[in-house]
């Protein structure tokens, strides 16, 4: 028996010592201390005063932003004291509600949307140049069988935005001008942006897509595919191109600097390379007035191809 | 602690099948911890791992959709984008922050507006923006991701996600771990303790079996009816027990072979000698060192070489080694020398020791001392020569002794015939002169055959039992006279030897030829003859009788001595010596049973050495005849028996000239036709002995067969005393020996007259 009695102390012994062991190797060595994040108010105190851009959906958030982001930095820097953010928006809905709530301090709306800020507190202090680009375009597939306007009755056709008055407005109204009705005759579709209404004509979703020459010459020289496939089949008539506005609670000076700075973007190179970036050869100084044709546009739309805000 | 060290070793030294327990416990359970630690270690690393990327994927995928909201500044989108990122599980929170630290949106919207205050939230937002591990432990992984848009930081995108789900499922895993560990260390032990039984059991049987078998009990075995490796372990011991024994039995019968070789060796009556290839001796027998005188430790490690005597030549031992260096076998003889310098003869048989690749490695010297049987040899050429020289002598002997007798016979015819012209011319002087000296030289004639009988054995002497000192000193006598005066013969005669069986005559012979010879070789000079006798005592072969005669005449070289002994052998001049003297006493020498030698040295002398042993034996009397008065009536009638004419027909005329009544016969059958034909008619009947068809002792068989009692004289040349012993025991009355002259005869037929 005292055999036996050995060799169970030996097994319990080793037994402890195992069963030790695999404890401590099973523990977590690590510091668990439960992190939660602190929120609280505290304003960061800014250095300089802060003032967001607004820039309606010409491109993608994110294409609007590479655009414009250097005019942003380019006034943060040369303006003492003060900070330029430029805002995207997700579609034109969203822009014209932070237009239209006095989000932005500063904006760049199509000449519809210029109109109507006007009755929101802004007054219009400069333009985009380059009239003659401000225009609607209907893009068809080259491959399709459209050929008249009279050839997209009963057909979808692509637009970015109910509000956006080149890329939409003025080629509904174009479609109008040409027998179409537009709310009845074709199927529209607002897809939110000036590149989702190309690509929506390039990947055959619609036979047609209206959109303004400077998306559909950035987007197709970036995909040469776009360029082989699809053709610019109408074109309208031109208006005065996006405005300049600034909230009327915005400093005068700040807002003369700002016009000054863009105006003299296409006098310096860097200034150039920004401008040629937005498809433009210069911005120009303009009034309330600069936009009244846009208002007698927005009349005949209203009138003719359906109800807008005025 | 060391109190368990040494009870923990103590209880694995003592059993294997505790250490099978032990051991597989012990492996299954480190084995076991070592899988489930480690399995838990990087369950946790792994899940953690992944945890951190799936955070990390999480917090860039919402960055990556965060940009046109975040650029948009649209807090619905962006709220709806985070919103998105609860479908994840265990997600504890996300955000999108400004880049100054505001809440754009979270996943708990009342945080949107406000801004991170904790220093880890702060950290981010002050360094450089990349990849921010917020927090990694047990509880929470909170990784930010900045959010850029062409490069511009526009905010932060941050994800936390809880680790108790994970926290939770490895302690169950580690549970579950820990269960199995011990589990697996039960069944392990379990098994081991079945195997180990199983496994011991058998090794326990084995063992008992094996130390029966160290007892001396050979016919142990293991009874196991086991498949396993036990179980062929045990058939395997089985049958080694059962070689062993094989083994054993062998090696005792081969060690008793052996050591009944090694004792046959080492008491082998032959020296054995092994040596290396250069001669140096390893082992030498009992029989060597008793031989040479060597010890075993002197003659091992010497050269072989100890043992020369010179006795072999260089050529001698090159051929040997020539011989035996090829593999061959080399038999030949050595007179070698032993430790004390005496040299002895050795047979050797030296053969070279091959191993299993017939390679020589040492030889092997088998001797035999041949130093008596040497001896023996020489004694043997000197004994066959003096044989061969004894056949020599005996053929000559008994050519010459057939020559004597017919000379006997002439001589008898002769002395006959001239005493029966005697008795015709007894007036006639001159005639009677002439016929005596035909007589003497008759005589003469007579000596010289006798001599010559005597030399070839056919002259029977008689032998008896005799002092021989009394007869050297007369034969010295008689030598004297005729020896010069300028040769001094000194004697030295021991008169207290002990008899010897010889014949006086013979005794005398050998004096005087010697003693002739030696006057022969001193004939010039002024020498000295040396007769010496004494006795030689020897209690193991009887004394012997040693007589010496030397001279110092002119000496003998060694030819001449081998030939002194041959018959008709002389060194004197022709007609000076018949050349049979020493031939005679060589013969005689050898009658007496003894032995004869001569050393001699030219110019220095010669010595003469003979030894005959002393000895007795019968004395042959003659048969006495009884006195009678003397005759005085001669008319007495005579058978007369010879087949010479020559010898008859006198004799007849003589015996009738003296009035005997005479019958002759011509042979033994004749004579005995005769006698039947009337018995009573003889008086005496006088035969000669050798006669064809009947010889004279037949007739007289014969005639004693018919009962009767005639007497019978019988005449013949050979009359030793064996001869007149045989002849008086067939019943012949009377003896003459040839040649004898008329009156001679007369005289014994008178004297048998006279005692009839």
């Amino acid at each position: 028996m005292q055999k036996y009695s050995y060799m169970y102390l030996a097994i319990k012994n080793m037994g402890l010592a195992l069963i030790s062991f695999l404890f401590v190797t099973a523990c977590d060595n690590s510091k668990t201390t439960l992190y939660h994040p602190q929120y609280g108010k505290t304003v960061i105190k800014e250095q300089s005063t802060h003032y967001i851009f607004g820039i309606h959906p010409l491109h993608n958030p994110q294409r609007l932003h590479k655009v414009f982001g250097p005019v942003a930095a380019l006034l943060s820097e040369k303006i003492e004291g003060a900070d330029f953010e430029i805002e995207a928006s997700r579609n034109y809905a969203a822009f014209d509600e932070k237009l239209y709530a006095g989000k932005f301090a500063f904006a760049l709306p199509n000449p519809y949307q210029t109109v109507l800020s006007l009755k929101h507190g802004y007054h219009v202090f400069g333009k985009m140049g380059d009239d003659e680009n401000f225009r609607g375009i209907i893009l068809v597939r080259k491959d399709s069988n459209i050929n008249e306007v009279a050839d997209l009755k009963g057909k979808s056709v692509s637009f970015p935005a109910p509000t956006a008055l080149a890329a939409t407005m003025m080629p509904q109204y174009f479609l109008y001008e040409n027998g179409l009705t537009v709310t009845t005759d074709i199927h529209i579709n607002y897809v939110g942006s000036q590149e989702s209404s190309i690509m929506n004509v390039f990947l055959g979703n619609v036979v047609a897509g209206a959109t303004w020459p400077p998306p559909w010459r950035a987007l197709s020289k970036a995909r040469p595919q776009l360029q082989k496939e699809l053709e610019v089949k109408w074109a309208t008539e031109s208006l005065p191109n996006n405005g300049l506005v600034a909230r009327d609670d915005v400093p005068p000076e700040i807002v003369a600097q700002v016009a000054q700075i863009l105006f003299d973007l296409h006098k310096s190179e860097f200034g150039r390379d920004i401008l040629e970036r937005m498809e433009l050869s210069k911005f120009e100084a303009a009034t309330d007035t600069t936009f009244v044709p846009v208002h007698g546009f927005l009349e005949k739309f209203d009138l003719n191809v359906r109800s807008i805000e005025r | 602690m060391d109190k368990i060290y040494q009870s923990i070793r103590k209880i694995l030294n003592a059993s294997i099948r505790r250490q099978l327990i032990l051991g597989i416990a012990l492996v299954h359970a480190i084995l076991m911890t070592i899988f489930v630690s480690d399995l838990v270690s990087r369950q946790r690393s792994f899940l953690s791992h992944q945890s951190v990327e799936h955070t990390e994927a999480l917090a860039i995928s919402l960055a990556a959709n965060s940009i046109s909201w975040v650029l948009s500044d649209d807090v619905i989108g962006l709220e709806e984008v985070v919103l998105s990122q609860r479908v994840y599980p265990n997600i504890k929170y996300a955000m999108i922050l400004s880049p100054k630290g505001r809440v754009l949106a979270h996943t708990d919207n009342s945080l949107v507006g406000l801004f991170v205050k904790d220093s880890i939230s702060l950290s981010m937002l002050e360094d450089p923006p990349n990849i921010k591990y917020l927090v990694n432990n047990a509880d929470v992984i909170d990784i930010a991701v900045p959010v850029f848009s062409d490069l511009h930081h526009i905010g932060w995108s941050r994800v936390a996600v809880s680790q108790e789900v994970l926290n939770s499922g490895l302690r169950k895993i580690l549970r579950d771990g820990i269960g199995y560990t011990l589990l697996a260390i039960l069944v392990g032990s379990i098994f081991a303790i079945f195997m180990a039984r199983g496994i011991t059991s058998g090794i326990r049987q084995l063992l008992q079996v094996t130390h029966r078998v160290e007892n001396g009990e050979m016919d142990a075995r293991v009874k196991s009816v086991r498949a396993d490796e036990l179980g062929l372990l045990g058939s395997s011991f089985n049958r080694m027990v059962i070689t062993l024994e094989q083994l054993i039995s062998d090696q005792k019968l081969t060690e008793i072979e052996l050591t009944k070789l090694s004792i046959a060796i080492e008491q082998s009556p032959v020296s054995i000698v092994i040596t290396d290839l250069k001669g140096d001796i390893e082992y030498v027998n009992q029989k060597f060192i008793s031989l040479t005188g060597y010890s075993r430790a002197e003659a091992i490690g010497q050269n072989s070489r100890i043992l020369k005597s010179d006795g072999e030549s260089k050529k001698y031992y090159r051929n040997l080694w020539t011989t035996i260096s090829t593999g061959n076998v080399w038999s030949g003889e050595f007179h070698n020398k032993k430790k004390n310098g005496e040299l002895y003869w050795e047979h050797a048989r030296i053969s070279p020791i091959f191993d299993n690749n017939y390679k020589v490695t040492h030889y092997l010297a088998i001797k035999e001392d041949i130093t008596l049987k040497k001896q023996a040899e020489l004694d043997r050429e000197v004994l066959e020569k003096q044989l061969r020289q004894s056949q020599k002598l005996e053929a000559v002997g008994t050519m010459v002794g057939g020559i004597s007798h017919e000379l006997n016979n002439i001589l008898q015819s002769i002395f006959l015939y001239a005493g029966i012209l005697k008795d015709m011319l007894p007036d006639d002087k001159e005639i009677q002169a002439n016929i005596e000296h035909l007589l003497k030289d008759g005589d003469r004639a007579k000596d010289i055959v006798k001599q010559i009988l005597t030399f070839s054995r056919k002259s029977k002497a008689d032998m008896m039992l005799q002092p021989i000192q009394k007869l050297v000193i007369g034969a010295l006598d008689l030598e004297r006279s005729a020896f010069p005066a300028n040769i001094d013969i000194r004697q030295d005669i021991d008169m207290n030897c002990d008899p010897i069986i010889c014949d006086e005559t013979q005794v005398h012979q050998i004096v005087i030829n010697i003693c002739n010879n030696a006057r022969h070789a001193m004939k010039d000079t002024n020498g000295i003859l040396s007769v010496k006798l004494h006795q030689i005592p020897s209690p193991v072969s009887g004394d012997t009788i040693e007589l010496l005669i030397s001279d110092t005449g002119q000496g003998m070289d060694s030819e001449t001595l081998e030939q002194i002994f041959n018959p008709f052998f002389t060194t004197k001049e022709i007609g000076k010596g018949t050349g049979l003297g020493l031939s005679v006493v060589h013969g005689l020498v050898e009658k007496m049973n003894g032995q004869i030698d001569v050393t001699s040295e030219v110019d220095k002398g010669t010595i003469f050495q003979i030894l005959i042993p002393v000895g007795e034996t019968k004395e042959d009397k003659q048969p006495t005849l009884k006195p009678k008065a003397p005759p005085t009536n001669f008319k007495k009638s005579i058978l007369l028996v010879d087949d010479q004419d020559s010898i008859r027909i006198p004799t007849a005329a003589v015996l009738i000239r003296k009035g005997f009544t005479v019958t002759s016969a011509i042979d033994g059958k004749k004579a005995l036709e005769l006698f039947k034909a009337n018995p009573e008619k003889f008086d005496i009947i006088v035969t000669d002995q050798s006669m064809p068809n009947l010889s004279g002792s037949d007739l007289t068989k014969e005639i004693r067969n018919t009962n009767s009692d005639v007497p019978i004289l019988l005449s013949t040349g050979q009359l030793g005393v064996e001869d007149k012993k045989e002849y008086t025991g067939i019943g012949i009355t009377g003896f003459i020996q040839k040649p004898w002259t008329a009156e001679e005869l007369i005289a014994q037929i008178q004297a048998m007259d006279l005692h009839i």
